[in-house]
């Protein structure tokens, strides 16, 4: 390890900082660094084959031979399985696979639980013999809603947790969590005040569903083309299962149509479909194409849990917050942990106090969703904070800048409240202005944590003729890592990233992470620097980087054909701030005779530490924020109450948001170099996800001075809380 | 509208999508003559339920194909021709992703009946490559706004926006929203998209294309 002295901050506020940084590691790259092509606008390198149709998805993979499988699945939660008849299925034309998951005595937990898979030479062949397939289940009780799962007598989910009630959002109880001293804090308040939240079930909705091609090889082993957040975690299930070694298991995702957290491991959270074809394709020697169809995604394919939040708020007349305390309820269907909602640690809130408890239901598994518990747990303490500032009169920014200590996020407060006119459009009282249809304007924090680690490699490859070449194993889902990884190459070698060819999702290349946590760019980002620094000494000695031309020429020059340069991170370095930060401000507008919320614009202002490609950045904060509008206004999973159906398993009746809901959103990089790492990248995924829902919800109640506590802020709410509020 | 006075209308944009615009339905589909020659009852052709042979022309190449009725056009592109642009998301119209051009009209092609596309154009986003597959505009306009992420929805994306510049040169941000609205995209790049489709009609109008 070595001492290393480093320029942290962000324009106008940097300063020197002393970081331990192991041997042989790059420097790292400063506020003061002068890059040529880190931080500028560089079109994604994978832009054309997508916007042309040519990138090849799981859907698309066809290799010859293509059998095509699907799950039977139950109708219906409740009850238990009788019979299980595969035998007519098996018989019919084209038919060449059925094998049963369940049995007599299987119990039947959520809307379609698997009951067989069966494999087919044609999906209409398919289709027709799963219509062959004979079942009887013996009817149960079901419960849908938290409310009746908590209630005397409900039918348990699984028979070893009757009340369906477990302590603590992790599984792990609130230990430690000190209401009483809370509450003693609270004393001292010039308000204290208690109100309840809820967020509803909320869906992933990928475009692309879950779905594996599973291909046998020459070998005894299997390639699982796989729609993946983690190509790693797709071995997991898999080896395990069919008894293969690891590395006979290879997993391909060259591109895939979105996950949001939801597709990890070898199948999806409510099915083992991916290890039956799995085992299928084995079973008969050919390769076997299972794709979730639309129902089978929104019913089985992960979700956000739901949340009711009884938050108590104590403040004073200056704006000091002496205690918050949540007690939380929600649903992750049968599974029993992750129905937890994150307190964002972003303001100095005096003495906190939490507790969690996952409530079982009979529906589909809950699975980590962009920025897990974060947009519930921040829904409700931004809400709270501004009925407290309401509580002592105070502006809702003012009372944000009194208790937040972060000095990135007071200087995006500041920058923000300028950039938005914020002071000018709260000087209407809420409520106040005239009219039906009212404007109103609010704000909210963000915050995210990571800034990726240790445990993977970059292989960057130089051939005679200067091309270069960059590998890693992990999957680009979306956000732009192959781009950000040729950014950092070409800076460092002094060549375009246009030329720089980045091969992502083989599971035979360096070990990379799973996308999860706005990991994976930070992850990789600094391997790569790593792997180019190593490529640049060995190529051009001493000599600085000085374009193409010298580039190839050094090449010429090399021995043998290729080089293989492997670059490592180490962990995170001490850095100037932990984390990362953002403000988002939101104008709405709404039509107190409808009900109807309409987004006016959005400025996003986001730090993710460097800033290495800004047209992906930046469109990552624009998803986010288009994320938190859909949760905002439009998306609610509904159960029927008597029978845990699925009302509207489709994408007609489950809303998302779409163009004509979206405004203009500005989203503003605000750039820190925080030493984390090489590069100084952190997460930008999650973040920007997380304040956006807070921020219309507070902004809705400016407009109309009525406090809607549930989401999504559907007309009907809106309307009932103008009658409450006699407006 | 297209004006041939800005030089570029529906007939000459479609033709810059490496088409040829022909006019409607064949009178009587090839498989239902062959039933008619083969002695069938007079009366609407019964069709199926087996395999049935006809061709579409995709992409300026005419397919032969032998599907059984059911078959949606969507299954005929990716199943049978190999173009694998259009996507299958909700298979019943919801979410666009599978749009393609029918006659120049952007359509979900998963809620068309591959027979029913006997004798009309059908052009997908691969459709839309020039010669020595030079990419169209909106390729080029996509990319350069990074108006896509994950990328699934948008071949569907294109479509619509191919669809609305073979109607208007020169589109509001509202036009593309509406030309969009159709067209879900879970990742977020609809701001982008309105820009990126208004940046290429503003190339074609140049003549670039």
């Amino acid at each position: 390890m070595a001492k290393r002295k480093t320029l942290v901050g962000f324009e106008g506020a940097t300063r020197e900082i002393e970081i331990e940084v192991p041997d042989g590691e790059p420097e790292v790259w400063g506020a003061d660094a002068r890059l040529r092509v880190v931080g500028g606008a560089v079109p994604r390198v994978d832009g054309f084959p997508k916007a042309t149709g040519r990138a090849e998805y799981t859907a698309d993979v066809a290799p010859p031979g293509m059998l095509h499988g699907r799950m039977l699945r139950a109708p219906s939660a409740g009850g238990t399985l009788l019979s299980l008849d595969l035998s007519a299925a098996a018989k019919a034309p084209g038919v060449k696979y059925a094998h049963p998951v369940a049995g007599p005595g299987t119990r039947i937990p959520l809307e379609g639980r698997d009951l067989a898979f069966l494999v087919a030479d044609g999906e209409d062949r398919l289709e027709d013999a799963l219509a062959l397939c004979r079942f009887e289940i013996e009817p149960g009780p079901v419960v849908a809603t938290v409310e009746d799962a908590v209630a005397d007598g409900a039918p348990p989910v699984h028979p070893d947790r009757p009340g369906n009630a477990r302590g603590g959002g992790g599984g792990r109880g609130n230990p430690g969590a000190d209401f009483e001293g809370a509450e003693k804090a609270m004393r001292g308040a010039d308000a204290v005040l208690e109100r309840t939240y809820r967020t509803p079930v909320q869906v992933h909705t990928p475009l692309e569903p879950h779905g594996v091609v599973v291909r046998p090889d020459a070998d005894g082993g299997i390639t699982v083309f796989a729609s993946t957040q983690g190509t790693f975690s797709v071995i997991d299930g898999i080896a395990g299962a069919l008894r293969l070694e690891r590395d006979r298991v290879r997993v391909v995702t060259e591109n895939m149509g979105g996950g949001f957290g939801c597709k990890f491991g070898a199948s999806a959270p409510g099915s083992s479909f991916g290890v039956e074809a799995a085992r299928a394709a084995v079973a008969l020697g050919a390769p076997v194409r299972a794709m979730f169809d639309r129902r089978e995604e929104m019913l089985l394919g992960g979700n956000r849990p739901s949340s009711i939040q009884t938050v108590r708020i104590g403040v004073k007349k200056d704006g000091t917050v002496l205690g918050y305390t949540v007690r939380a309820r929600g649903t992750a269907g049968i599974a029993e942990r992750g129905a937890g909602v994150a307190n964002p640690m972003i303001y100095d809130l005096g003495k906190q106090a939490k507790e969690e408890v996952a409530v079982l239901t009979h529906a589909g598994p809950a699975a980590a969703f962009r920025a897990p518990g974060h947009p519930q747990g921040s829904f409700a303490l931004e809400s709270a904070l501004d009925e407290a500032a309401d509580a002592i009169g105070m502006d809702p920014l003012e009372l944000r800048m009194r208790i937040d200590r972060n000095p990135i996020r007071q200087a995006q407060y500041r920058l923000g409240a300028g950039r938005f006119g914020w002071a000018v459009a709260r000087k209407v009282k809420p409520g106040a202005a005239p009219g039906p249809v009212k404007r109103g304007v609010g704000m909210g924090s963000a915050i995210w944590y990571q800034g990726g680690g240790p445990g993977s490699a970059v292989e960057v490859t130089v051939h005679r003729d200067g091309r270069v070449e960059v590998a890693n194993g992990a999957q680009d889902i979306g956000t732009g890592t192959r781009t950000v990884l040729a950014v950092i190459v070409a800076e460092v070698l002094g060549l375009d990233p246009g030329e720089i060819r980045v091969r992502l999702g083989r599971t035979e290349w360096p070990s990379g992470p799973g996308s999860g946590g706005s990991t994976t760019a930070p992850s990789l980002g600094p391997c790569a620097r790593a792997a180019a620094e190593a490529a640049r000494e060995a190529i051009l000695g001493e000599k600085p980087a000085a374009g193409p031309a010298a580039w190839r020429a050094a090449c010429a020059r090399m021995d043998g054909e290729k080089r293989e340069f492997l670059g490592r991170r180490p962990p995170q370095y001490g850095q100037f701030q932990g984390g990362v930060a953002g403000v988002q401000f939101a104008e709405v507008e709404v039509d107190t005779e409808t009900g109807v919320v309409r987004v006016v614009r959005v400025l996003a202002i986001q730090d993710c530490g460097r800033v290495v490609d800004r047209l992906t950045a930046e469109s990552q904060v624009i998803g986010g924020v288009i994320n938190g509008i859909s949760m905002a206004l439009f998306e609610e999973r509904v159960l029927d109450r008597r029978t845990a159906r699925m009302l509207h398993a489709d994408l007609e009746g489950y809303r998302i948001a779409g163009a004509k809901d979206v405004p203009d959103i500005e989203a503003v990089m605000f750039e820190v170099a925080n030493a984390g790492n090489s590069v100084g990248m952190m997460g930008l995924g999650e973040p920007p996800k997380v304040p956006t829902a807070g921020a219309i919800a507070n902004a809705v109640f400016h407009a109309t001075g009525a406090r809607v506590r549930e989401l999504p802020l559907s007309p009907a709410r809106v309307l009932a809380a103008l009658a409450e509020a006699g407006r | 509208m297209g004006t041939p006075d800005r030089g570029v209308d529906r007939r000459s944009f479609l033709k810059s999508a490496a088409t040829v615009a022909a006019g409607g339905a064949a009178a009587v589909p090839a498989a239902a003559a062959a039933l008619q020659e083969a002695g069938a009852p007079a009366g609407p052709p019964v069709l199926g339920p087996g395999p049935v042979p006809f061709s579409i022309r995709v992409n300026g190449k005419e397919r032969a194909l032998r599907l059984e009725p059911r078959a949606t056009l969507l299954d005929a592109l990716r199943g049978s021709c190999g173009v694998t642009g259009p996507k299958e998301v909700c298979d019943r119209g919801a979410c666009g992703a599978c749009t393609v051009l029918l006659d120049g009209a952007p359509v979900p092609s998963c809620m068309v009946l591959a027979l029913d596309a006997e004798g009309r154009d059908v052009v997908s986003v691969e459709g839309l490559l020039g010669a020595a597959d030079a990419p169209h505009p909106l390729h080029e306009a996509f990319v350069a706004r990074d108006a896509l992420q994950c990328g699934f929805c948008t071949p569907g994306m294109v479509m619509s926006c191919a669809g609305l510049l073979g109607r208007s040169v020169d589109p509001s941000p509202d036009e593309v929203r509406d030309a969009i609205a159709g067209n879900l995209c879970r990742c977020g790049t609809y701001p982008r998209v309105v820009e990126a489709c208004r940046d290429a009609a503003a190339a074609l109008r140049k003549g670039g294309k």
